[in-house]
């Protein structure tokens, strides 16, 4: 039986599984996620939301017996019941998988910057400038960047006050007919929404950083409801405001719509609203990253600190390539894909074999 | 933390050279209104209006227009710049206007050079000017506003009340929804003011189509529920009321049966009868006369519109759109092949409130 005892001092309260999971599931996604979930399911995009939210909470209870079974983190378990071998190989693909998702965000919300405020600098610039900061954070440990999530949920809160500015130009019967598109499209539609809720992910590695961490779970689980309930309400207030055809060509609906906004002491409140929203991306980064790095120090006989900064340099290296927003968008659904299969068929995988396995030794 | 400092060394150095452009208020010149007139078949001009303060004085900003031909409209904009000693900076754009004879060539080139700009707000008002949008913009209308000012402030208040709210945001909404077009205030210089004298209509993006005042009121009550505004009744050949503060509210039904698609279109109108003229509104009979009058008026105006609306073959009240709401599956070249031929009833109720405060 793989056990891994973290020290008192550098545990959590259960709770702040709320806080990591919003922060790590609310991303660069909520700017732009409309576009494609409309060109599936067009008015029907909403119900789409709640189809993917409601099997994101099932994988979450998969992961937890997972996790409540195994007590150890993913890579003790995987090593466990994987063998020392392949535990290895799967271990390494997880550091590649959470330290993807960091480079998704991070090149994601770069390009916003570039094109919304400074077209003129170089993605290299603003990729060192905040994976810097984020190392900062990560250095710190665990404690620091749950206190930084926890900090940057309150921060992020306001900005759905943003969104009472789109009513007075609201059409609701968009959303008329319900369920007007067959099963397939939705079905796209619920595929496409996946990369939003990648992020639950991390819970594998922190899980052994709880305290009584069994009884994290309904914080998490509420995490995930919090984190569906956003996308809905952008969902929905962004169907009503704009139409579908509008929805299908704007890359980023959420930020576009920032410019009704009418404050008499802001004229364009995208830039508030995008330095707002850097808070949020950072403790995605910060998490995400802490994640990368804590799966390389408990797979390879390296420090967690080193694993970091490695994680960094390359993540830097990356920010050379993938510059148009052809390559951006072939980045994210790449990234999209590798997340679907990752939470839908190896996670319930993993979870059968462990049954298995754990009913043969128990005959032994 | 000698390794902390070196990064930072590094970081400030490789930075100073990546810094944004910078943009001081005091060199900079903002624009607060464009404009766009037709030239000839490949060129246009270019008006940009701006303002300077004068150091020291208690005067209203000055008016200062610059102008440009070319024959797209960032051209234009490098154009302008050269004339101007600041740069020019179009983040504070709060009107456009394009010439009649411009729209009438097609306006989906300006809007959507607008659209992709992320310098440019949604809120911002578009218009269309009857001779140039030069004229209107370079006028002198001794008020104590500025000019742009007053233009948005014009705008602002026929929204209101006379013309359907038009905006950037809801002029992209009828430009790429299905089943929609739009539609666009039209403003004339006569003398030294300004006045909104009608409601352009677009098929597509171009020009087909102009109301006037009375017409585009009427048609307000058709297209959004809203309080405000003044319409006159006939009661009879020499006695007129007139109906001010009109709360209206359209409520449209589209179904399908074996027949085909039917439209109605429910209007109720709500008005206070406040001048007190020929016909006393104390009396019951008189006020049900009033309604009886204005019931038929309303609904013979209405009628003549969207028989016109179904004939140009344009759709700006949006019926296509709501009938998607109200149809499944609803084939929009269908549609269109369809929509001259649709019966569209009107049903109009108004309902007469007070008449004042004497008797």
């Amino acid at each position: 039986m793989p056990l891994l005892q973290i020290k008192e001092s550098k545990q959590v309260s259960p709770f702040f599984s709320f806080y990591i999971l919003v922060g790590m599931q609310v991303a660069v996604g909520i700017l732009g996620f409309q576009r494609i979930l409309t060109q599936h399911a067009g008015q029907d995009a909403w119900i789409a939301i709640l189809i993917s939210g409601l099997s994101i909470h099932v994988l979450l209870w998969i992961s937890y017996r997972i996790l409540n079974k195994g007590k150890g983190d993913l890579v003790a378990i995987q090593k466990d019941l994987l063998g020392p071998f392949i535990g290895t190989v799967v271990n390494s693909y997880f550091v590649l998988y959470y330290a993807l998702f960091v480079l998704v965000v991070l090149r994601t919300y770069i390009e916003v910057i570039q094109v919304w405020m400074f077209p003129e600098v170089h993605p290299w610039v603003l990729a060192a400038l905040i994976l810097y900061l984020v190392y900062s954070f990560v250095s710190g440990g665990l404690r620091v960047v749950v206190g930084i999530s926890v900090l940057n949920f309150f921060i992020g809160l306001p900005l759905f006050l943003s969104h009472i500015f789109m009513f007075p130009h609201a059409h609701v019967y968009n959303l008329l007919p319900v369920l007007e598109h067959s099963f397939q499209e939705m079905m796209f539609a619920t595929k496409a929404m996946t990369l939003n809720y990648l992020g639950f992910g991390v819970i594998f590695m922190i899980y052994p950083f709880f305290k009584q961490a069994p009884s994290s779970q309904k914080w998490a689980q509420a995490g995930v409801s919090f984190t569906v309930f956003t996308y809905l309400f952008t969902m929905i207030t962004s169907l009503i405001y704009y139409n579908q055809n509008q929805l299908a060509n704007t890359i980023w609906p959420t930020l576009t719509s920032w410019k009704i906004v009418n404050l008499s002491v802001v004229e364009r409140f995208e830039y508030i609203g995008l330095s707002i929203w850097f808070f949020i991306i950072l403790s995605n980064l910060a998490i995400g990253l802490w994640a990368a790095s804590r799966t390389a120090k408990r797979t390879f006989p390296v420090s967690q600190r080193t694993a970091l900064r490695v994680i960094i340099i390359i993540l830097f290296g990356c920010s050379f390539f993938f510059v148009d927003r052809e390559s951006i968008d072939r980045l994210n659904g790449i990234a999209s894909e590798i997340g679907f299969y990752t939470i839908y068929v190896y996670i319930p995988f993993l979870f059968i074999i462990q049954a298995i396995l754990y009913k043969v030794r128990e005959k032994r | 933390m000698k390794s902390k400092l070196i990064l930072l060394g590094v970081c400030l150095f490789c930075l100073a050279g990546c810094t944004p452009k910078t943009k001081v208020i005091e060199e900079i010149q903002l624009v607060q209104a464009l404009g766009y007139d037709y030239v000839n078949d490949e060129e246009f001009l270019g008006v940009a209006g701006t303002q300077i303060t004068r150091p020291g004085e208690e005067t209203l900003p000055e008016n200062e227009i610059f102008t440009a031909t070319g024959k797209t409209s960032r051209m234009i904009r490098k154009k302008i710049q050269t004339e101007s000693s600041k740069t020019l900076v179009e983040g504070r754009i709060g009107l456009l206007l394009m010439n009649k004879e411009l729209a009438e060539q097609g306006i989906y080139h300006f809007i959507n050079t607008f659209e992709r700009d992320s310098m440019i707000g949604r809120d911002i008002h578009l218009a269309i000017a009857e001779e140039t949008s030069l004229e209107i913009l370079s006028g002198d209308y001794n008020l104590d506003i500025t000019v742009f000012e007053y233009l948005n402030e014009l705008m602002e208040e026929s929204n209101k009340e006379i013309l359907p709210e038009t905006n950037l945001h809801t002029v992209l909404y009828q430009y790429y929804g299905d089943g929609m077009d739009l539609f666009l205030p039209v403003m004339d210089k006569k003398k030294d003011r300004v006045f909104v004298i009608g409601l352009a209509l677009f098929n597509d993006d171009v020009l087909v189509h102009q109301l006037n005042v009375r017409e585009a009121s009427i048609f307000k009550l058709l297209y959004e529920r809203f309080r405000g505004g003044y319409y006159i009744i006939e009661v009879d050949p020499d006695t007129h009321v007139s109906v001010e503060s009109v709360n209206a509210s359209p409520t449209y039904k589209i179904y399908e049966d074996h027949t085909g698609i039917h439209v109605g279109i429910q209007v109720e109108v709500k008005g206070l009868v406040s001048e007190k003229e020929q016909i006393d509104t104390s009396k019951e009979r008189n006020i049900q006369k009033i309604q009886k009058a204005g019931i038929r008026e309303f609904e013979e105006k209405m009628t003549a519109l969207i028989t016109t609306f179904q004939e140009l073959g344009i759709d700006p009240l949006g019926i296509g759109d709501r009938a998607r709401s109200q149809i499944r599956h609803l084939n929009f070249k269908e549609w269109e092949r369809l929509y001259p031929h649709i019966p569209i009833d009107v049903d109009v109720t108004l309902e007469i409130i007070g008449s004042g405060i004497t008797e």
